[in-house]
């Protein structure tokens, strides 16, 4: 390719703006799908983080900042998924422990629901555990008896 | 309130960049302000993050912010310089010519269609942020997390550097948590606003710097056209609705490149803009582990450079003032890495196994096939924007004296991608895993810089349309 007469590079850039606008329209339909599936809910009230800070509101206002408790979920519930985290951003500057729990743990349990359940991590040890808080809605504050 | 807690890092910055740079006009406007910005927002997290500890009082922030501004603005007054004379656009090749119509009808279609990708691009970025207003996985699990520890542990805020959340990866530096802290402070409340903006800027910031400076370096249909690669982009804007650190990263990088090529390409040579290089290098550590590569690689590649071209005493009185401005920032990152910050993942997941996968073709073979498959599909385009880039390049060609500058950037460019791969081949993690999960956002930490060198190389459509100005390029 030789860029040498008037018109051949005049045309090439304008091949490559009608590109560029091409994606942009590209980009603008985007726009208009996801103006569409917008949520209906107020501002910061939609995602899951979001989800996770109106769940976990009580919790927080249990324990003092300075806390550092356990955390254990429902082992159906995908690490990828990241609600360690989600509930850690919630709580903080509270610590949570996943590793080694502590006396006080702070359970995700939104699909067993029970500590008797089965299914429940805990259910083999479920006489030495305590439920302090009911949340109602899949979280519980537990402690070692 | 909220332009109001924005406003001290602007003048800061602001203050500071045309203390350094004073080249005057609507380009070096649009580049001082870009600059000024994130500058101001990077000091204004290195100052909260020194008064954490002593005292993180409002009225301690205010004052000491204000105090720095003064100084700044004193400095502006003490080391007035005449204007910079950079020998850019007018004695290019590729200039913008005088009166000719086709050049002017291109250049008012590429106007258009720039301001009508910004508009679409602050659209998209609103409707992502308010879809997830606390930003993506990263931003949650790591920096805005870092962000509450710093706001809301009065007293117990080194927990955010405990290894009980050892996976939010506390040795990263805390440029994005402790400016939204910060920010917070000023505001006396929480608010998704702030992390929101400090993305959406340091974006706009990026925009700024690229489109300004390709139109100062080369012409103005050329600092669109790189613009509108970088706004065309849908991964831009995806990341930094994300609100993830790799935007002000690539700010940053893209600032030192630029700020570097202005300093090379000055007649005289600038002290102040090799510092200001400096102070955004130590930024660029400040943000990202990543960034203390690329300073090193920027430093390594002027010094080669310097070296081959036989210019090593000029290229020795540079690097030196390169390294006063980045010298207080690295400073205060050793502090923080030495005081408080837990041993890096990678460095410490390292034993004898290393060695094995140095020596494992593989593992060569596995980073390098996705750096190729990542490149060749970067940015969600509909098609491959690499093809469209080389097409371009192809049909205009380069210029036929390749400029010092771009070839140490292009240096250090490469050197950075090195690094990254040679993190990869010895990483602790699985490495199929770490590449899938971080490839494109190391690539879009370098992608800005990879396109200022892009188009600072490649000869402006504008040449071709001026043929009393010809000169053969180099590459046809």
């Amino acid at each position: 390719m030789q860029p040498t007469s008037g018109r051949k590079p005049q045309l090439f850039i304008y091949l490559i703006l009608s590109c560029i606008a091409l994606q942009q329209l590209y980009i603008l339909n985007s726009n208009r799908i996801a103006f569409l599936n917008k949520s209906t809910l107020p501002f910061g009230q939609s995602d899951s983080v979001a989800v996770y800070e109106k769940k976990l509101v009580n919790a927080v206002s249990l324990l003092p900042p300075k806390s550092k408790i356990g955390y254990i979920q429902d082992s159906g519930l995908s690490v990828m998924q990241g609600h360690i985290f989600l509930s850690q951003y919630a709580m903080a500057p509270r610590l949570l422990q996943e590793k080694s729990l502590s006396d006080t743990v702070l359970a995700n349990f939104p699909i067993s629901g029970t500590i008797e359940h089965p299914n429940n991590p805990l259910y083999t040890e479920r006489k030495n555990w305590l439920v302090l808080k009911d949340f109602k809605n899949g979280f519980f504050l537990i402690r070692r008896k | 309130m909220l332009t109001l807690a924005f406003l001290p890092p602007f003048l800061i910055g602001f203050t500071i960049t045309n203390t350094c740079f004073k080249r005057q006009g609507t380009g070096a406007g649009i580049l001082k302000c870009s600059l000024g910005m994130g500058l101001g927002m990077g000091i204004c997290s290195l100052l909260y993050f020194l008064l954490r500890p002593i005292n993180p009082s409002l009225w301690a922030v205010m004052t000491t912010e204000l105090v720095f501004l003064i100084c700044a603005a004193t400095a502006f007054y003490l080391f007035k310089k005449p204007a910079l004379f950079i020998s850019l656009a007018a004695n290019k090749p590729d200039a913008f010519g005088k009166d000719s119509s086709a050049e002017l009808l291109i250049t008012r279609i590429a106007s258009i269609l720039f301001i009508f990708s910004l508009c679409n691009a602050l659209l998209n970025f609103s409707l992502a942020s308010l879809a997830q207003p606390n930003g993506d996985w990263d931003a949650w699990a790591i920096w805005n997390l870092k962000a509450r520890f710093l706001y809301r542990g009065t007293n117990e805020w080194t927990r955010v550097f405990s290894s009980i959340i050892d996976q939010s990866h506390p040795d990263y530096p805390l440029l994005l948590p402790s400016f939204i802290a910060r920010t917070w402070l000023y505001l006396r409340h929480e608010t998704l606003y702030v992390s929101i903006c400090v993305a959406g800027l340091f974006a706009l910031g990026i925009v700024g710097l690229l489109t300004a400076s390709i139109t100062i370096f080369r012409n103005r249909l050329q600092g669109y056209l790189a613009g509108l690669f970088l706004l065309s982009t849908p991964f831009f804007i995806v990341i930094t609705a994300a609100q993830y650190a790799d935007v002000p990263l690539a700010f940053f990088i893209l600032a030192v490149i630029v700020l570097l090529t202005f300093a090379e390409q000055s007649d005289e040579g600038s002290k102040s803009l090799y510092v200001l290089a400096g102070i955004m290098g130590g930024l660029a550590t400040w943000t990202k582990n990543e960034g203390l590569l690329f300073v090193i690689a920027v430093a390594f590649s002027r010094v080669a450079v310097a070296a081959y071209m036989r210019g090593w005493k000029k290229g020795r009185k540079q690097i030196s003032y390169f390294c006063m401005g980045i010298a207080p920032i690295l400073l205060i990152l050793v502090y923080f890495k030495l005081h408080f910050a837990p041993v890096n993942d990678l460095v410490g997941g390292q034993n004898l196994s290393t060695f094995d996968k140095l020596t494992s073709p593989s593992r060569y073979y596995k980073v390098i096939y996705g750096f190729i498959t990542k490149s060749t599909s970067f940015g969600r385009w509909i098609g491959s924007p690499a093809i469209l880039l080389i097409v371009y390049a192809l049909f205009f060609g380069t210029h036929s004296r390749p400029e010092k500058s771009n070839i140490a950037n292009v240096l250090a460019i490469a050197i950075t991608l090195l690094g990254y791969s040679l993190v990869y081949i010895v990483t602790p993690h699985d490495l199929t895993w770490h590449i899938n999960t971080s490839i494109d956002r190391l690539l879009f930490q370098l992608f800005p810089s990879m396109l200022f060198s892009y188009f600072m190389t490649v000869t402006s459509p504008t040449y071709f349309l001026q043929p009393e100005k010809r000169e053969e390029p180099a590459l046809q």
